[in-house]
């Protein structure tokens, strides 16, 4: 009876802190990444999401290149679909003004793409050691919708009005990440985990400021710029001192961009039912020393007040021509970007995965997962609740719901065949969204190949232990 | 049976992963090609950019100073800053040499030659006579001198001596460059009853002097010399010597005398006054219009000029030009002292002393003038001289100062309608532009476009109120009547899309702008030089493209 109470208080606790996570992440759930890894606890690429989760394996080794494949792409905008009207004759049109309509004040696009080339991991002792290649696409966007209604809808849209264009962001990385990871099984309850990567940046644009607004004044129509822009580059196009163009060997092979970076993690295993769960993902920079190019100004203001027609008196027709031509290009150098060749660096996207996780029986668990990304001083959490399911020694599915990127429709699916040495997995966030990508907000697919050698054959899960 | 299954299932589990691989590779081939089907990669046709666009297009400041060094016009600032607008032309009289001309002179004389008796053969002999001519003239001229500039004097001689000698003409008073005229015509006698010789010269350049002392007029005095050598013919004397001078084409660079009464035109020369021009409508008064009439006369003789027309005109209305000062303007000359040069008589029409205000106040097109000219009017002779450059030039200078009113004055042009950029047109679906202006001049103006068709028939017109562009600055009191500070105006102008459909099918656009001065023309305004306005042209457009 007290066993019963007690279960029954915590039940009600969970029912709590489920709601109240489910309100936050109703109004503000921007992120997205790879969730459904996390509740697929017999896949050594769980550890991708908390260093301190152990393998259940001797050791396991990656099937080269295809040990772990992500691809995903989220946006909190507009979808694939809202971008076009279909008219009569079944083409597909821009919908600008359905765009523009679609849009938050505040957006975000994001895309990544994990190319796995090796891992291997090995247990000892108490340790659980790993390593892994991997390529790695990172792409994060953050737009205001005024920047689209100003492209889309024109400056006259909003008259007397600023267009803020201080919500822009972009930070795109090409890098490839040396990890080597050591798990610890510090006692019953509690497991550590620190992994560091080495990095080598390849191709990278930063904008490390982009606060800006234009406004269009009444009557006069002067267009006013304030801007203040750093933006940094790392890209082929700026390799110097040759004709030749950067052949890729020259491009994956060469250069030192090097970067740290670290993932920290913790488990706690507070009962039988109960395992929490932390990480901090991608603390880390790269330097770039390459290919440089810095596009910056500092706090310029610039109005436009037209062209001052008495330039043209006593010009002919010819010498008026190039005079225009020369407003037109100042024109375009209203924000007035200085070039400038300097090493910069650029921080990762950092990460934090809060987890618990509950046990249902030896078969099955219930978990929740708060993923939250930091970038561009913004916080853009997103929440997975998750139900894993053992069927029998060999396979495994886990389902998930996930909020993100305002998108609150997202059912995930996860599968793993465990038939050691061979283990294959394959999962995703959003089912919905590998079959209808152009009606979601979010999809992704993470999917691999592993050699697994189990300590007794069995396969438990990292939780379990 | 566990066992059994053990033994069974084994090779099912090796090769279920790879079942499963086939699975994902088949599953992902298939959601390539679906997706490819699903996003309408290539059921993708572009879209339609509508954006409301609004810039600044153009803005300046527009000072007189900048209008005055750009116009065409002649201006004129007096030191206070104050504008005249100046139009001017000239008319020119004939030049001396159609007017007054020396005509062809014919001198004819025989003179009578003896040898002297006793002469051996070989011996010469001659005699002088003296031959004193009228040197005629086609208008009772009085010639003092001529400074020859062309002309032809043929000399024929005929004698019937049976010798051989010469005659030779020396005329004193006729010298180039110091050296007198003197002409020897040679005659060989080669039997027969009579030997003639004859010769042509060139007279440019010779300096004739004529005597006019004692009542006579017109003299010229020659020495004719008469030369015989005795041969073995028999001596028939007396001989006879006819001469005959003829003085062809004479022109002249300079002749002193008195040419008396001759009149000659000053062709119809027209004043264009082209700040009326394009009025339509209202009327500007000027408050103290002035018209200069300048005769410049290199004529050394006194002369008179009367205009046969002078009067102001528009649209075919003509009205007289009157004066105390007319009909007759006497024309200054200049003196002996200044050949060569000329002499300026000015005559000044104002509003005390003829009807200019009036004629102004017409706002005429133009001004038009013919007169002639008469040489010594009043017969009193004196010493007149006139080279053959000589004329009267008269320049008639209407000076118009930027004082007064203007009451809806009103100016219409018409400028074809440029069609090459139709494209962009058709893109355009509305349209407004914002005219701010800060006007420092003394005026407001009203603007209307119209647009209209190529027989300049009215499809539409932009302003829908008075349109006005421009409000008059703040005067201040008289005498300077200076604007004392700008005024700022802001105008709209919307385009709907029935005007830019209008605006595509028109091919003229007519402008109509409408000139008050400050209070509605009730106030006299001056236009000083440092006058400005300053403009700011914005527009706010919707444009439809598809990409």
């Amino acid at each position: 009876m007290k066993m019963t109470k007690k279960k029954n208080h915590i039940e009600q606790r969970v029912a709590l802190v489920l709601f109240v996570l489910f309100t936050v992440f109703t109004f503000k759930a921007e992120a997205q990444y790879d969730m459904m890894i996390y509740s697929l606890k017999t896949v050594p690429q769980t550890t991708l999401t908390n260093p301190a989760l152990m393998p259940d394996y001797k050791y396991h080794v990656g099937f080269p290149f295809l040990s772990s494949q992500y691809t995903g792409f989220g946006t909190s905008g507009v979808r694939y679909s809202d971008i076009f009207y279909t008219r009569a004759d079944d083409s597909l049109v821009v919908d600008i003004p359905g765009i523009v309509s679609k849009l938050k004040e505040k957006n975000n696009f994001n895309c990544r793409e994990v190319n796995q080339i090796l891992n291997i991991g090995m247990k000892w002792k108490d340790w659980y050691f790993s390593g892994s290649v991997s390529e790695i696409i990172d792409i994060n966007m953050m737009y205001s919708k005024d920047v689209v209604q100003l492209v889309g809808e024109g400056n006259g849209s909003r008259i007397g009005e600023a267009f803020d264009l201080g919500s822009t962001a972009l930070k795109a990385q090409h890098y490839r990440e040396y990890a080597l990871g050591a798990a610890y099984d510090f006692d019953d309850k509690w497991n550590f985990g620190l992994r560091a990567k080495f990095l080598f940046g390849k191709a990278a644009i930063d904008t490390k400021d982009m606060s800006g607004k234009l406004t269009t004044s009444e009557d006069y129509y002067y267009i006013t710029t304030e801007s203040n822009i750093t933006i940094n580059t790392s890209l082929p196009q700026f390799k110097k001192d040759t004709t030749e163009e950067v052949t890729l060997s020259e491009y994956l092979f060469t250069g030192w961009n090097f970067g740290m970076g670290f993932d920290a993690g913790a488990t706690y295993k507070m009962d039988d039912q109960w395992t929490f769960s932390a990480s901090v993902l991608d603390l880390g920079w790269i330097t770039y020393n390459r290919w440089l190019k810095t596009y910056s100004n500092e706090n310029v203001v610039w109005t436009y007040k037209g062209i001052d027609a008495m330039q043209f008196d006593g010009l002919d027709d010819q010498q008026s021509e190039d005079r225009l031509n020369a407003i037109k290009d100042s024109l375009i150098d209203m924000f007035q970007l200085e070039e400038s060749e300097k090493s910069f660096n650029v921080m990762l996207t950092a990460k934090i995965f809060l987890g618990a996780n509950y046990k249902l029986s030896e078969k099955e668990d219930l978990g929740v997962l708060v993923r939250t990304e930091i970038f561009n001083n913004v916080w853009r959490p997103s929440l997975t609740l998750s139900y894993f399911r053992k069927l029998n020694k060999n396979f495994s599915v886990s389902g998930s719901y996930t909020m993100a990127n305002r998108s609150y429709a997202n059912f995930g699916l996860g599968i793993v065949v465990n038939a050691a040495p061979v283990q294959i997995y394959i999962a995703t966030d959003n089912v919905i969204g590998l079959i209808v990508p152009d009606q979601v907000r979010y999809a992704n697919l993470h999917f691999g190949i592993n050699f697994i050698f189990p300590e007794d054959g069995g396969s438990k899960t990292m939780i379990d232990l | 049976m566990k066992k059994y299954l053990r033994l069974s299932m084994k090779p099912q589990l090796i090769n279920r992963p790879l079942a499963v691989l086939l699975v994902l590779l088949s599953f992902s081939v298939m959601l390539n090609s679906c997706y490819k089907e699903r996003m309408g990669i290539d059921k993708i046709a572009g879209g339609t950019w509508s954006p409301d666009l609004a810039a600044p297009i153009a803005y300046g400041d527009l000072t007189m100073a900048r209008m005055i060094r750009d116009s065409k016009k002649t201006w004129k600032e007096y030191p206070d800053g104050l504008l005249s607008l100046i139009y001017e032309e000239k008319g020119i009289s004939d030049f001396a040499d159609k007017i007054i001309t020396i005509s062809d002179q014919q001198i004819d004389t025989t003179v009578n030659f003896a040898l002297t008796p006793g002469m051996n053969v070989g011996d010469s002999t001659f005699k002088y006579f003296i031959l004193n001519s009228e040197f005629k003239s086609n208008n009772n001229e009085r010639l003092d001198s001529i400074l020859i500039k062309s002309g032809t004097l043929n000399l024929e001689v005929t004698t019937d001596m049976n010798h051989n000698g010469y005659l030779e003409v020396t005329i004193p008073s006729m010298t180039r460059y110091g050296v007198t005229f003197r002409q020897r015509l040679n005659f060989v006698y080669s039997g027969g009853a009579s030997t003639t010789v004859n010769v042509s010269v060139p007279i440019f350049d010779y300096y004739l002097t004529l005597n006019n002392s004692g009542g006579n007029h017109n003299i010229l005095k020659q020495y004719v010399k008469v030369s015989a050598t005795k041969s073995s013919n028999p001596d028939n004397s007396p001989y006879s010597f006819s001469l005959k001078q003829e003085i062809k084409d004479i022109k002249y660079h300079l002749a002193m005398g008195y040419f008396g009464m001759h009149t000659f035109n000053i062709d119809e020369t027209k004043v264009s006054v082209d700040l009326f021009d394009n009025q339509t409508a209202g009327s500007i008064y000027i408050q103290d219009p002035h018209l200069y009439v300048t005769l410049r006369n290199s004529y050394g003789l006194p002369s008179n000029l009367t205009f046969d027309q002078f009067y102001a005109e528009r649209n075919g209305v003509k009205k007289n030009i009157t004066s105390t000062l007319l009909p007759t303007l006497p024309v200054n000359f200049p003196p002996f002292s200044n050949i060569g040069g000329n002499d300026t008589t000015i005559y000044h029409f104002h509003s005390g002393n003829s009807n200019i205000v009036d004629i102004i106040e017409m706002n005429p097109t133009q001004l038009v003038f013919e007169g002639n000219v008469m040489t010594n009017p009043t017969a009193t002779v004196v010493p007149n001289f006139v080279l053959d450059t000589s004329h009267i030039q008269i320049d008639i200078l209407l000076e118009l100062p930027l004082y007064g009113r203007a009451m809806n004055f009103e100016l219409r042009d018409t400028s074809d309608i440029n069609t090459d950029n139709q494209t962009d047109i058709d893109q355009l679906k509305s349209l407004q532009l914002n005219i701010n202006t800060d006007n420092g001049f003394p005026v407001d103006v009203m603007l209307q476009l119209y647009l209209a068709d190529t027989n300049n028939v009215i499809i539409d017109s932009i302003f829908h109120d008075e349109g006005r562009i421009l409000k008059s600055g703040i005067v201040g009191p008289a005498p300077e009547y200076r604007v004392t500070s700008k005024t700022h105006n802001l105008i709209k102008i919307p385009l709907n899309s029935d005007q830019i459909e209008s605006y595509k099918k028109a091919r003229r656009l007519i402008m109509a702008t409408h000139a008050f001065s400050y209070e509605n023309g009730t106030k006299v305004v001056k236009i000083y030089s440092d006058y400005s306005v300053y403009i700011e042209v914005a527009a706010k457009a919707n444009y439809e493209t598809d990409f």
